[in-house]
């Protein structure tokens, strides 16, 4: 009977081993997906909108996703202030075809994540949308539990209705630790197989990157470093071909050279080269960026080694071994070391919200900036987390912070037309 | 969402409070009061316990969960089933094991041990290998341990679809710390008696199976 028991024992060993072993293993891993080419557009004419309402005082970290009848669908969290208890992740559907935003909704609450999850929610942050080949959304957020963002967490809720309702649907379990410290920001990457890469990062003992490879059901099915210890953080993964992508990281070193770092992948982002520096400047702050053609990439950053009171658009068309600034949609290096009283500050504001079309209430917008970016009687300057996507028909377009008072909408449309 | 990662965090909440009230109530008071906190853990959030834990500390291991079923039956029935030399085998492997693991995952090199947990054959193949060697030692807890933690893995009952995550996690590393310490305090104890002319223990051929009796 023992002998039987032994033999059974090494029998289950054995068997729990091939039953163990995900199906993914025994396919070849697939490919990257790139974009498909396309041009750059003929008119340097950028349209500048506001996405978002001015209804809360405070937004921060806008993305987007292109729907399949061509409208943009925005997302970004928006409260009293980062981090407070309030804050939610607002949506606003823009249309190109009248070149007009839909009013701001309240997409998502942490109240309805945490009834949903069945687990408390203190704050939500971040949240990175993808759109599924058979026009299932999902949202990825990142929310916090305890603690401040090196305690986040990632949720993906899904919407069959391209974002107009969303359910909970997972959370991923992506640190041994307390499953804490991963957050997103730059856009996913696609593989062959239809999978899709998120790139996320750390910054709780270490700071670096990663890109999790999620199949449809949200099921993790690899991992990839970016990176390690406490160097750079939000990856921007630039795919050229179905094996190289470049990933741009911002720089978290302390002391910091100014220089976003960068690394490649020749074997379809399995494995990462060790960060370099990169030639771009950067004040250790988020960016956005797009492939326009192998080798042929924009990159939508603050672009100084000190301030975000600047935001341009740099371009390379020979895979990063030299970039040129293209456009400067903000730049006040000038007035950085003056002690900006709100009264110019504001006049330079308004002079903005001129430049900005179809704005329904300017006062509100600048209540909103004085609230955010004026501090006993001195005011600065804040553009940035730049969000950058290329549409199917070749219009750019960028969202990013502005002021922390509004999300701000770039739109170069690639016929060279004005909106 | 009631889950097995419920279930697993209100056993580990059984598991502790009978822990702290062992020497302080009866056998049948205990049980009572261990019926009592499961039922109050498994209640949906936010009512249940559970789900403030899982908030917390995310999730338990698969082996974590059997632990504290072996410590809710010794507390409840008095009979103590796991060998405590293979405990002991397992708890400096579990120790040695987190001392490599857990600074590589969380981002001091470019290696990163934690995604072979989300499909490698390289790892399969090494806790294949572990398990065998405690097979063929006769540790048969380890076998079941290692049977039990890849069958929930293939059957996706946690919420995580890392290997690692059902193998292990921070608190039972905690634990197994804590237990070799105790474990070597209660060691020196015993060897004051022994020093006055007691037989020591016979040596054994197997690493998992030294010391097996005792304590």
């Amino acid at each position: 009977m023992g002998r039987i028991i032994h033999l059974l024992i090494g029998a289950a060993l054995v068997a729990a081993y091939f039953w163990a072993t995900p199906a993914h293993l025994w396919q070849a891993p697939p490919l990257l997906k790139p974009a498909p080419q396309g041009r750059m557009p003929a008119s340097d004419h950028w349209r500048m909108t506001f996405a978002s309402d001015a209804d809360t005082t405070m937004v921060h970290a806008a993305s987007m996703v292109e729907l399949p009848d061509g409208r943009l669908r925005a997302f970004w969290f928006a409260g009293s202030r980062e981090g407070a208890s309030d804050v939610a992740i607002h949506s606003a559907l823009f249309d190109p075809r009248n070149g007009s935003w839909a009013d701001e909704h309240v997409a998502v609450t942490r109240e309805q994540i945490a009834d949903q999850w069945g687990r408390y929610v203190r704050k939500l942050g971040n949240a990175v949308p993808v759109l599924d080949d058979n026009g299932h959304m999902r949202l990825f957020v990142v929310a916090v539990s305890f603690g401040g963002w090196a305690a986040s967490r990632l949720v993906v809720l899904g919407s069959d209705d391209l974002g107009t309702s969303w359910q909970f649907e997972d959370a991923l379990t992506t640190s041994p630790f307390m499953n804490i410290s991963t957050l997103v920001k730059a856009p996913p990457i696609r593989y062959s197989d239809g999978t899709v890469g998120l790139p996320v990062y750390h910054e709780m003992l270490g700071k670096f990157g990663e890109i999790l490879r999620l199949d449809p059901q949200n099921h993790i099915l690899g991992k990839a470093r970016i990176g390690h210890g406490r160097k750079a953080i939000q990856p921007l993964v630039l795919v050229d071909s179905p094996t190289h992508a470049a990933a741009f990281l911002r720089n978290e070193q302390r002391p910091n050279n100014g220089h976003l770092y960068q690394s490649h992948s020749v074997n379809g982002g399995w494995d990462w080269q060790p960060l370099t520096y990169s030639r771009l400047t950067n004040p250790s702050s988020a960016l956005g960026g797009v492939v326009i053609a192998p080798g042929h990439w924009l990159l939508a950053t603050n672009c100084n080694t000190e301030e975000r009171d600047d935001l341009c658009i740099r371009e390379t068309r020979d895979g990063g071994a030299s970039w040129t600034p293209r456009w400067f949609f903000h730049n006040r290096q000038a007035w950085r070391d003056d002690q900006m009283q709100p009264r110019p500050f504001l006049n330079m504001i308004d002079n903005e919200l001129d430049k900005t079309v179809q704005v329904d209430n300017p006062a509100r917008y600048l209540d909103r900036v004085r609230e955010n970016k004026c501090r006993r009687g001195e005011c600065t300057f804040q553009y940035d987390y730049p969000y950058m996507l290329r549409a199917s028909n070749g219009d750019l377009h960028v969202l990013y912070t502005w002021n922390k008072a509004a999300i701000r909408h770039a739109w170069l449309r690639a016929d060279g037309g004005g909106a | 969402m009631i889950s097995l990662d419920y279930l697993l965090a209100a056993l580990v909440l059984v598991a502790v409070q009978l822990r702290i009230c062992a020497p302080l109530m009866t056998r049948r008071t205990r049980a009572v009061l261990a019926v009592l906190v499961f039922v109050w853990a498994m209640l949906p959030w936010p009512w249940g316990l559970a789900g403030w834990l899982l908030s917390y500390l995310a999730g338990f291991s698969i082996a974590t969960g059997l632990l504290a079923l072996l410590a809710i039956q010794h507390r409840i029935v008095g009979h103590y089933w796991l060998p405590v030399g293979q405990l002991r085998a397992v708890c400096i492997m579990l120790v040695l094991m987190a001392l490599w693991f857990y600074p590589m995952s969380l981002g001091s090199s470019y290696v990163d041990p934690y995604a072979l947990g989300f499909g490698n054959f390289g790892f399969a193949t090494v806790l294949l290998l572990v398990g065998l060697f405690a097979w063929v030692c006769r540790a048969y807890a380890t076998c079941v341990v290692l049977v039990l933690v890849q069958g929930a893995f293939a059957l996706d009952l946690l919420h995580t679809d890392n290997l690692w995550d059902y193998l292990m996690d921070p608190w039972l590393v905690c634990w197994a710390l804590g237990w070799l310490i105790r474990d070597r305090i209660l060691a020196a104890g015993a060897r004051l008696p022994e020093e006055e002319g007691e037989p020591a223990a016979p040596a054994q051929d197997c690493p998992l199976a030294a010391r097996a009796e005792g304590q």
